[in-house]
């Protein structure tokens, strides 16, 4: 889940993505700051763009600190910090904790108990310091679980299971009570929508392939899957139809996501962000399909078909 | 109420983003912190509550052209209330029309969900409904539902039209932006990826140095 709310490098310009990497080391320093360089294995692209949004909106004084990085300890580098750094590292170690905790617990990744072991006290601290926050996380990632485990009731759809982690991102973006608490809900509602379905749709296929809980998979199985299940169709003929039917789903995969795009959309655009807006929305209309393309064209490669 | 164009300074053709940076620049100014040895504080932090409203108006008004002629959600003006019928099914269908215009979506939904006849009205309702709760998806598929059920209506049209329109808003922004290649293939993907490996390790991301997911 995280991970995909990343700048669109190539769209940038020099000056921008100069600008981009401080306030990324920046929220990398702040989280060490917070509870050790272990810490910082909670730092992801989706906070940072929380980071930049808020203290953006939120017109924040920036402090410019000079230091080194501990994985690049040649030189030194500038970095932007803000009083939201504090409040997004936090929202930071959360998400990453008990979504990382799922993971060893469920699949015994073992990724997810180095992080979560590495976390632990830190997503304490930052329970404690907000609780309200904590309960929400705990409370959609349970939900998420119960239905992932269920494989899904046959009621449940697309924008169940996505709204779940939806609801959590909303919480997490509201950083005050105030003016632009709705808007920020809206747009941290469906920019969640947009993570959870672009991880479905990139795992559809071994998602299938494991009996794991897809969202897309009765979609998925009527367009593309039932194929494989054809077992008199001549091989050629069915590997076909196969990438026809794929092709089909993807495009409308491709639809749905751009849909939860819009809306967060569109609820961005009603904040009155002024500075670094070039970043947010190199991101949120571009960026945030660089993972999408980076798949797509895996798929294509691996299997050797030119893309016209 | 005054002119809301007037309160921030800004011509009514202003770009939205002009207006952001007038939004912005008057706000700083009467920003409570930045009056708090101000001898008019009180007088500030009237002219900043009124900056803030101007602003809001603005943007209400320019997300909703039509609204102000009809009321209701989203300036769809009423239900078609009482045709005589006044039936159980009718009148429930009233009040979770009610409570959509009122936004109380749950309540509206749980409305709708005792109604065992579902007509063209009931679909649109549990689009409205779905749309005001976020799924914005499974609304789609109501509207759709209701256009099948009663193909002449106007009103579920519109909100089709609503619900459908904003992948081509999207685009449109996008390609506004200057983004209109970023999603369509590259020319050349190795270099996309190898640039973003690049890119993931010159700011030291640990998910590209140690964790390696998903980057």
């Amino acid at each position: 889940m995280v991970g995909y709310v990343s700048v669109n490098v190539e769209e940038l310009k020099i000056k921008e993505y100069r600008e981009y990497k401080r306030w990324y080391c920046g929220l990398c320093r702040q989280m060490a700051e917070s509870g050790g360089t272990l810490t910082r294995l909670a730092l992801s692209y989706d906070m940072v763009f929380l980071y930049l949004l808020l203290s953006s909106l939120y017109d924040e004084k920036v402090t410019g600190v000079w230091g080194f990085c501990p994985l690049h300890p040649v030189r030194r580098r500038l970095m932007y910090e803000t009083k939201a750094g504090r409040y997004v590292s936090d929202m930071g170690i959360l998400l990453a904790y008990y979504d990382r905790k799922d993971d060893w617990e469920d699949e015994k990744e073992f990724q997810g108990f180095l992080v979560s072991a590495a976390l632990k006290k830190q997503a304490g601290r930052a329970a404690e310091a907000y609780p309200e926050k904590y309960r929400a996380v705990k409370k959609y990632l349970k939900k998420l679980h119960t239905l992932e485990k269920s494989r899904g009731s046959k009621k449940a759809g697309l924008d169940l299971a996505a709204g779940y982690t939806g609801e959590m991102l909303a919480e997490i973006f509201v950083y005050q009570k105030d003016l632009w608490e709705e808007p920020l809900r809206r747009m941290g509602f469906y920019l969640g929508k947009f993570i959870y379905l672009m991880d479905a749709w990139e795992d559809i296929e071994k998602d299938v392939k494991n009996g794991n809980y897809n969202p897309f998979f009765r979609i998925y199985m009527e367009k593309a899957g039932k194929y494989h299940n054809y077992y008199s169709m001549d091989g050629m003929k069915k590997e076909k139809a196969y990438q026809e039917g794929k092709k089909e789903f993807d495009a409308y995969a491709m639809r749905i996501l751009e849909k939860m795009a819009a809306e967060c959309c569109r609820a961005f655009e009603v904040l009155p962000v002024v500075e670094h807006v070039e970043i947010l929305r190199n991101i949120l209309y571009s960026g945030i399909w660089a993972h999408h393309e980076k798949v797509k064209c895996r798929d294509i490669e691996g299997k050797k078909v030119r893309y016209e | 109420m005054s002119d809301p164009y007037q309160v921030l300074g800004v011509d009514r053709n202003a770009s939205m983003d002009d207006i952001k940076k007038a939004y912005r620049k008057l706000s700083r100014v009467y920003h409570p912190d930045a009056n708090i040895n101000n001898p008019n504080k009180a007088e500030a932090e009237e002219k900043f509550k009124k900056v803030q409203e101007a602003y809001q108006q603005i943007v209400y008004e320019r997300e909703h052209p039509y609204a102000g002629t009809g009321g209701g959600f989203g300036g769809f003006g009423g239900f078609g209330t009482a045709q005589g019928e006044d039936d159980q099914e009718s009148v429930e269908l009233r009040a979770a029309a009610n409570y959509i215009n009122n936004r109380h979506f749950k309540e509206a939904m749980h409305v709708l969900e005792h109604i065992s006849v579902k007509n063209g009205q009931w679909y649109y309702l549990h689009a409205l409904a779905n749309a005001g709760l976020g799924n914005n998806l499974t609304a789609e598929e109501d509207v759709k539902k209701a256009m099948q059920l009663e193909p002449d209506n106007w009103q579920y049209r519109q909100l089709y039209q609503m619900l459908q329109g904003g992948g081509n808003w999207y685009e449109a922004m996008g390609n506004g932006y200057g983004f209109g290649g970023g999603r369509g293939v590259q020319t050349n993907c190795c270099w996309d990826i190898i640039l973003m490996n690049i890119f993931c390790n010159c700011c030291c991301n640990p998910y590209g140095c140690f964790v390696c997911r998903p980057c």
